[in-house]
């Protein structure tokens, strides 16, 4: 069915994008900007002075947040869309290593590619060439992000080169399987359902195989709590509500955490991600009384309220029992991971949760994908990963199986595409 | 310029099975068009000459009405060649006609393509067979046609490069219409890889493709990149 949408100045690219009103019924009759209305506009939620949550509470009110369930997320703009949502229920992390002979003329066409595959996935519509566009349906708030990894980098050369670390050092507790770590390219996918992330995946891989190779895939799943409840942010397969004392999008402590402001030019408005696969010995976990689970993170379990707290308290790292003890243990995980612990320094997490069944040897494979947004892996990442990596309680039974960082690019619009100026 | 279309007889070219079985229909609809007046989107008939931008609309102007619905070319896009016949490929969109009139796809040109002729998929005796459609592709009113895969398609002929993925094509559509009389609406097509092409030119006499039961179903190779220099 067609729709009369207020015309302005459109481009080819823009005509594609356009033509996202669809099948699907969307709000026919809205501009192209309402018609991509990013649910960034963080909810009434109480937040501490310096923008970060203080309950788990999502960062989207509850009509962005349908919006995002069964609609369309714009993914124009001067960030990439998939930081700033909701950490959607279906996640998919895929690695691309890219083919010998690729230089930057074809990266340049891959990337073209691309970013007309993004505009029309996020818009509901098949990709051009889909040999199976039944396939698409509701694109539930498919979100694309793509990234690039030091050694792509490196073979395009582009002024200021790799803004960070080279790669992240090893830590003692990690035991990475290599087929699981790097990559030229990453694409992350996510939405509500698993088939519009799985449709983004294979299109956007096929389209990728004259120029790139598949490296690994991970793939994810999450469930929010209810809307303002202590577990809104949601919790990992120990149980644990996961994400209190994020960043909230669209705060300044956000913009300040993620965005990247300086370094390379190609690279502002962009972010560092690191992908760390957190595997969890759940059977020994699980032999743990509660209350020793609970001192091993420093919050409780029913509500993620801090130990000594209430739910939105911030953490009492001073507080002390009447015996003398500090009430959050000092190997706490919590305890390590906060800002003040480790010199003001703030990350995003958006990670989720994954199980892809039993090892070689039986034993179960399955706990967090940790996903971090930030502006320097090297000043706000490392030093809490160093800091977990020698004193965390929860290192007993979590052990870090795969680790990856990639740029994720800046933001595009209608009239450029994703990496224009990495190859500028 | 030589004629982007002829009429007459016209070689045969013969279509893989497995390429006549993907009717692809890309589907989504479309905004309208020209409704604040001010302009007329590009890739689309109707209305006066478009912005800025990389496409433009030519037409009789007079025979058009700017407020009248237009012909709106959707998601245009180029099949990439391939090493076993790098100088002929498809060209495929959805034309979404909102006129009361129906309109015709009559011809198009491409600047890398030496001869563009608008084509249909028909049975042959021995498979699908791909020729010119003779009077071209109408598109009905408040209606459209998808050019797709074993399906209806511009085929472009004599191009004067391989077209790899991610390469634009800048296609002209001849279109004509009661509505607006005839026009021109240039679009840029980006080019994709289509594993499921399985198409072969022969001679005017036009050889048959060997029976379905001897065709083994294509894998999709993907095609390769040629090393840059």
């Amino acid at each position: 069915m067609t729709g009369q949408l207020p015309r302005r100045v459109v481009s080819r690219r823009q005509l594609l994008t356009s033509a996202a009103a669809g099948a699907a019924g969307l709000g026919v009759g809205v501009g192209l900007g309402d018609r991509f209305g990013n649910p960034g506009s963080p909810a009434p939620t109480p937040v501490q002075p310096d923008g970060v949550a203080t309950r788990g509470t999502r960062s989207a009110d509850t009509s962005a947040a349908a919006d995002q369930s069964t609609g369309t997320i714009d993914p124009h703009g001067a960030h990439q869309a998939g930081i700033a949502q909701p950490v959607p229920d279906a996640l998919t992390l895929c690695a691309l290593d890219l083919r010998d002979g690729v230089g930057r003329d074809a990266l340049g066409r891959l990337l073209r590619v691309w970013s007309e595959d993004i505009r029309a996935l996020s818009g509901g519509l098949p990709p051009t060439g889909d040999p199976a566009p039944e396939l698409t349906g509701q694109p539930a708030g498919l979100t694309v992000t793509v990234g690039v990894g030091p050694r792509l980098v490196s073979r395009v050369h582009p002024p200021g080169g790799w803004p960070d670390l080279p790669s992240l050092p090893p830590m003692r507790h990690d035991s990475l399987r290599a087929e699981l770590c790097g990559g030229d390219l990453l694409v992350q996918v996510g939405a509500q359902e698993a088939l519009p992330v799985w449709h983004a995946v294979r299109r956007l891989t096929v389209d990728a195989a004259p120029f790139a190779r598949v490296r690994w895939m991970q793939r994810g799943f999450w469930r929010h709590g209810a809307a303002g409840a202590p577990d809104a942010v949601g919790r990992n397969l120990m149980g644990q509500v996961d994400g209190t004392a994020n960043p909230v999008p669209g705060t300044t402590v956000f913009d300040r955490t993620v965005w990247v402001s300086d370094g390379p030019e190609w690279l502002r408005e962009g972010t560092m991600v690191v992908i760390r696969r957190i595997r969890m010995d759940l059977d020994a976990w699980d032999r743990l009384s509660r209350p020793d689970q609970e001192a091993v993170i420093g919050r409780t379990l029913v509500d993620g309220a801090p130990l000594g707290g209430q739910v939105g308290d911030p953490l009492p790292l001073t507080a002390r029992a009447p015996d003398g003890r500090l009430v959050i243990p000092p190997d706490a995980h919590a305890r390590l991971a906060h800002p003040s612990t480790n010199g003001g320094v703030r990350i995003y997490r958006r990670g989720v949760n994954y199980d892809d069944g039993p090892d070689a040897t039986g034993r179960p494979d399955l706990g967090l994908l940790f996903v971090s947004f930030q502006a320097s892996v090297d000043r706000q990442l490392l030093p809490i990963l160093r800091r977990l990596d020698r004193s965390d309680a929860l290192n007993t039974w979590t052990t870090t199986t795969a680790s990856s960082m990639f740029a994720i690019l800046p933001g595009f619009t209608p009239d450029s595409w994703l990496g224009e100026r990495l190859l500028a | 310029m030589s004629r982007a279309w002829r009429r007459g007889p016209a070689p045969r070219r013969v279509v893989g099975t497995f390429l006549a079985l993907l009717i692809g229909v890309l589907g989504a609809s479309v905004t309208g068009c020209g409704t604040t007046g001010t302009s007329t989107v590009t890739g689309s008939v109707g209305g006066s000459p478009g912005p800025t931008g990389t496409t433009q609309v030519t037409g009789s102007a007079s025979a058009v009405d700017s407020h009248a619905p237009a012909v709106r070319v959707v998601q245009p896009w180029v099949a990439a060649t391939t090493p076993e016949r790098p100088t002929a490929t498809g060209a495929f969109a959805q034309l979404v006609n909102d006129a009361d009139q129906p309109a015709r796809l009559v011809g198009a040109r491409a600047a890398s393509a030496g001869t563009v002729e608008v084509h249909e998929t028909v049975p042959g005796p021995d498979g699908p067979v791909m020729q010119p459609k003779v009077g071209g592709i109408t598109i009905p009113a408040h209606g459209s046609v998808t050019l797709a895969p074993g399906g209806d398609h511009i085929m472009l002929m004599d191009l004067d490069r391989p077209l790899q993925p991610g390469d634009e094509v800048t296609l002209t559509l001849l279109l004509t219409g009661d509505a607006f009389g005839s026009a021109q609406v240039r679009v840029q097509a980006p080019v994709k890889a289509f594993t499921g092409a399985d198409e072969h030119y022969h001679a005017p006499a036009g050889t048959p493709m060997p029976s379905m039961s001897s065709m083994s179903m294509p894998m999709s190779t993907a095609p390769t990149v040629p090393a840059e220099s």
